[in-house]
């Protein structure tokens, strides 16, 4: 016979587990709390009133903001601009990355080394200190104000092909043997057997170049020319730096807030997978 | 033979309209907000008018990296038909060889001629160069000194009288400023801004106190850093907080000032004439806009951009970009700029138009910095400009901050300008 | 068969990395080895200390953070998941953005007027000190939630058996951490730092927003000097002599740790 003192109500129970399972999660709250502030702040600024934030109240709800900040800037096409750029730019990476990737992972002989320090060597130099030979180059070409000029110096990614080594290094040689035996060409082999094992690396590097190229700005204020050809962080810009009056925070924040959106998206969608990459492809000792 | 003609004068018709023009056009945004819309709405009534020109805008960014597209198409083999540039890039335009006077224009048409008569002489003052004309008008400006008149009724001023000399602005800024309980200053009287790669209210200060941030002579080869009203300007600045108390310590930045006005916390500005609209729609309180103080005289640098002309353009280019900006420059284009901006409307018959007439009814405040351009002078014109604002606005910094002595400052930085002058002026 | 193939496959990497990085270098050689001289400036000096100062300070912090973070928000749970995407939120947001709202938050008239003032900045961005410790802050904080992702990745790979082994042999928390996962964790600790002596190197949006290099040069970082040098002042001779400087210091750090991560890959069988 059990008394009902000695067992606890199957309901508190569960609230108990739940408020205890949300407990444990409170050290990562408290360690995002000065982020939770900043973003705060840029939440709050958005949806006030901007002439209340500018005489430093706060409480009232708006969403002026948004609608002023849509309006400055043509933001339909500002979006598919960016999304044709970085979108097209990735689709050309994958290629890219994987072919060299690949290659990287099964380099034997005397060149070895050097390609690959050469090949790599690119992760050290910054397309923002080439900025003006590149716009040259470009403009010669007759690419400029194109995005497809944006993206050009970009084809060519070392972070990317280093992601994608290690993971093709993780691939057991018995699989591509199988697959060799099977009939298979190297190139079926690359596209249809390795491709798929190494998806947690490709989406690695999908958030790494989409967030990047989301949100470059100084390449493209060089390159771009035409209204019809901006992107985001350009139209962000028209608002957010003023030479000669003060700043409007209200409007900034909504803007920056509609530009990020998309890439909260992304973040959620890819970072199981990134992380995933990392695990298994060994960064370990 | 008279068909002929007729037919002859319909297919050159045909021609002309079926040929569009294009023209490149740059510009930046100077002022906050949703600028740009505007200056595109302007461009598409001018393409409505005249659907044989399309004009290709190129928004740069802010001034300086307006200048630095500018200066990277040029590089490029690439130049615009016409941008909007800082009235102050005219030695730096020459010295790459890169403009054309409007001379040769306006002698030939009159509209253009009555324009550039129209100016305000003081807005004409950075444009002009061994007479001839390299630039007009566009978006401009002058610093003018913002105040609180609530604030002033509070401490017992007259809020209809600001103050009208250095001394007044430091008395009337004392009495400003207001502490609470703790002792903490909820407060300042004033705040000069120290904007980080700009000299203009420097030189707004060293005109006042009598003197010039270069020497017209020079022709953009003579900077004076190592004088005494400039020592003077920089001092006085340095004093509002270390000596007198009414200023926040450290350097005061530009584009948070207005809003600090807005919000109460500082009871009089220094801020140029294109926040007005800022302060309209922000500030809760009545204010009022004067001339800034002066120590001898009276005196301000103007500011803000102008149209240049640039080489490497065809004919019908030049024609078409010619119209244009005879458009932007129109009386009635500049009178609803500056009511949608809050630049200064920079012809004179604009002030006598209906559009501004009403609004001033309303708002005076676009006064203050008309009437002041009575004691304006041009803004610093030197070649290798942005070098040299950075050197002196950095040897202003070290006084402001209390680093260096002023007169071991102006010295060194009278020396390092010289030196970056040198490659250009022989 | 395996020869030819691997060149194929690299060429087009091959080809555009000669065209969009090498070539404009020799450019910048070109243009820039006349300019070396002028290298020896004070402005210039002091760029390369505030360069070196900067990153000297940022990556580790940055790095520290980030482990911190992992540690802090590793595990499920949707409460987790919110955190990361707080400490991610940074990266998510255009630099020009995020730099701004500390432009706001940091104005000595601003909303943390008082909290400033009681920690003896009152005017952050104002001063050379303290502005050149905001310009950190802003770095760290940028890119810490990247570091923090890679971080969960190499936490999740450590075998739970050795974490267990260690606890039942009685040691507490922390001291597992330190004395078994850390270790653990090296090849990802020195993929990270480099990473973030990279970013420290190259992430300057923040200043164009902030400071602008100053307050008297506190904040004149090599690359924004480079940038002004080459489109503000026109001066593309020592704006390439300076990136000839920046690249060099790349390539010591290129070929200190290329090696590394060559080899510090671990595969399963």
């Amino acid at each position: 016979m059990t008394l009902s003192s000695e067992r606890p109500k199957p309901l508190l129970r569960r609230i108990g587990r739940v408020s205890w399972r949300g407990a444990r999660q409170l050290p990562a709250l408290l360690f995002a709390l000065p982020y939770a502030f900043i973003v705060g702040y840029s939440l709050v600024a958005a949806i006030t009133p901007t002439a209340d934030l500018h005489r430093g109240e706060i409480g009232r709800f708006t969403l002026e903001n948004f609608a002023l900040a849509w309006s400055s800037a043509d933001f339909p096409r500002l979006y598919l601009n960016t999304l044709i750029f970085t979108l097209g730019l990735l689709l050309v990476q994958v290629f890219t990355v994987t072919m060299a990737g690949f290659a990287l992972a099964h380099l034997k002989g005397q060149g070895k080394d050097a390609l690959f320090y050469l090949i790599l060597f690119q992760l050290f130099l910054p397309a923002s200190a080439l900025i003006l030979p590149n716009y040259i180059l470009v403009e010669r070409m007759g690419l400029a104000d194109t995005l497809t000029a944006l993206a050009l110096p970009y084809v060519a990614s070392a972070t990317g092909a280093f992601l994608l080594r290690q993971g093709f290094l993780q691939v057991p040689k018995e699989l591509v043997e199988a697959a060799y035996v099977d009939g298979a060409t190297p190139w079926q082999v690359l596209w249809r057997v390795l491709l798929p094992l190494v998806r947690p690396q490709l989406a690695a590097f999908a958030l790494v170049s989409l967030v990047y190229h989301w949100n470059e700005f100084l390449w493209p204020l060089v390159i771009i020319q035409s209204p019809e050809k901006r992107v985001l962080s350009l139209g962000f810009a028209s608002f957010a730096r003023s030479a000669e009056s003060g700043m409007e925070w209200g409007l900034i924040a909504a803007g920056a807030l509609l530009v990020a959106l998309p890439m909260v998206v992304v973040f959620l969608l890819f970072q199981r997978s990134f992380m995933e990459a990392f695990a298994r492809s060994g960064l370990k000792g | 033979m008279r068909t002929g003609r007729i037919v002859g004068l319909w297919v050159l018709l045909g021609i002309g309209l079926a040929q569009s023009t294009t023209i490149t056009f740059y510009y930046p945004v100077g002022v906050a907000g949703p600028l740009a819309r505007f200056i595109e709405g302007y461009v598409q009534e001018f393409e409505a008018k005249n659907p044989d020109i399309k004009v290709n805008t190129v928004f740069g960014g802010n001034y300086e990296e307006n200048q630095a597209k500018v200066v990277a198409a040029i590089r490029a083999g690439n130049p615009p038909d016409t941008a909007i540039l800082l009235s102050q890039q005219l030695y730096t335009l020459l010295a790459m060889d890169a403009i054309e006077p409007f001379d040769a224009y306006i002698a030939k048409d009159p509209e253009l001629k009555r324009a550039v008569n129209d100016f305000f002489p003081a807005f004409m003052m950075n444009s002009t160069l061994d007479g001839k004309v390299y630039s007009l008008p566009f978006q401009r400006s002058t610093p003018i000194l913002y105040y609180n008149k609530e604030a002033f009724q509070e401490a017992g001023l007259d809020p209809e009288r600001p103050p009208a000399s250095w001394d007044e602005l430091v008395e009337y800024a004392k009495r400003l400023t207001k502490r609470d309980a703790q002792g903490r200053i909820v407060r300042y009287g004033v705040a000069i801004p120290t904007e980080n790669r700009s000299t203009w209210l420097l030189e707004a200060l060293t005109i006042q106190a009598g003197g010039l941030l270069y020497d017209p002579a020079g022709k953009g080869c003579k900077v004076l850093v190592d004088t005494e009203p400039v020592r003077k300007g920089m001092q006085f600045k340095a004093d509002l907080a270390r000596r007198y108390g009414v200023s926040p310590e450290g350097l005061v930045a530009w584009g948070t000032t207005p809003g600090d006005f807005t919000a109460g916390k500082v009871a009089m500005i220094y801020h140029s004439t294109g926040s007005l609209g800022f302060v309209r729609a922000n500030a809760r309180f009545p204010f009022g806009t004067a001339f800034l103080p002066k120590q001898v005289r009276y005196g301000v640098p103007t500011g803000g951009a102008n149209f240049y002309l640039f080489k490497g353009s065809d004919p019908k280019k030049r024609e078409a970009t010619l119209r244009f900006i005879k458009f932007m420059t129109s009386p009635e284009l500049q009178a609803r700029w500056a009511l949608d901006s809050g630049y200064v409307a920079a012809r004179r018959s604009s002030w006598s138009l209906p559009i501004m007439q009403k609004y001033l009814q309303e708002w005076p405040q676009p006064k203050t910095a008309r009437e002041q351009l009575a004691y304006a002078r041009a803004e610093l014109p030197v070649y290798n400009l942005q070098q040299v604002k950075d050197i002196i606005a950095e040897a202003e910094q070290a006084v402001v901050l209390g680093r260096k002595d002023v007169r071991e400052t102006t010295r060194e930085a009278q020396k390092r300008v010289d030196e970056a002058l040198k490659p250009f002026c022989r | 068969m395996k020869g030819p193939w691997v060149f194929l496959l690299l060429l087009p990497t091959l080809a555009f990395l000669v065209v969009f990085t090498y070539l404009p270098l020799a450019v910048a050689a070109k243009e820039g080895i006349p300019a070396l001289p002028q290298l020896l400036s004070p402005e210039n000096l002091n760029a390369l200390r505030v360069t070196a100062l900067y990153t000297l300070l940022t990556a580790p912090l940055s790095v520290a953070l980030g482990l911190l973070a992992a540690v802090a928000v590793e595990g499920h749970g949707r409460l987790r998941l919110l955190a990361r995407l707080l400490i991610f939120h940074p990266v998510i947001l255009p630099t020009v953005g995020f730099a701004a709202v500390f432009l706001y938050l940091l104005n000595p008239l601003g909303p943390l007027r008082n909290v400033l003032q009681a920690a003896g900045f009152p005017n952050p961005l104002g001063e050379p000190l303290s502005a050149f410790l905001s310009v950190v802050l802003v770095g760290v904080l940028k890119d810490a939630g990247f570091y923090m992702l890679y971080y969960l990745a190499g936490l999740q790979s450590i075998p739970k058996e050795l974490i267990e082994a260690a606890r039942v042999d009685g040691a507490g928390r922390i001291v597992t951490f330190l004395r078994v996962s850390l270790p653990l964790l090296s090849p990802t600790t020195f993929f990270v730092g480099v990473m973030a002596v990279l970013g420290a190197l190259r992430n300057v949006d923040h200043i164009f927003v902030l400071t602008k290099g100053g307050p008297l040069g506190a904040t004149d970082h090599l690359l924004y000097r480079i940038y002004i040098l080459g489109f503000e002042y026109f001066d593309f001779s020592q704006a390439a002599a300076l990136s000839l400087v920046l690249f060099t210091a790349l390539t010591l750090l290129a070929l200190t740790a290329l090696p590394r991560l060559e080899r510090g890959v671990y595969y399963d069988a």
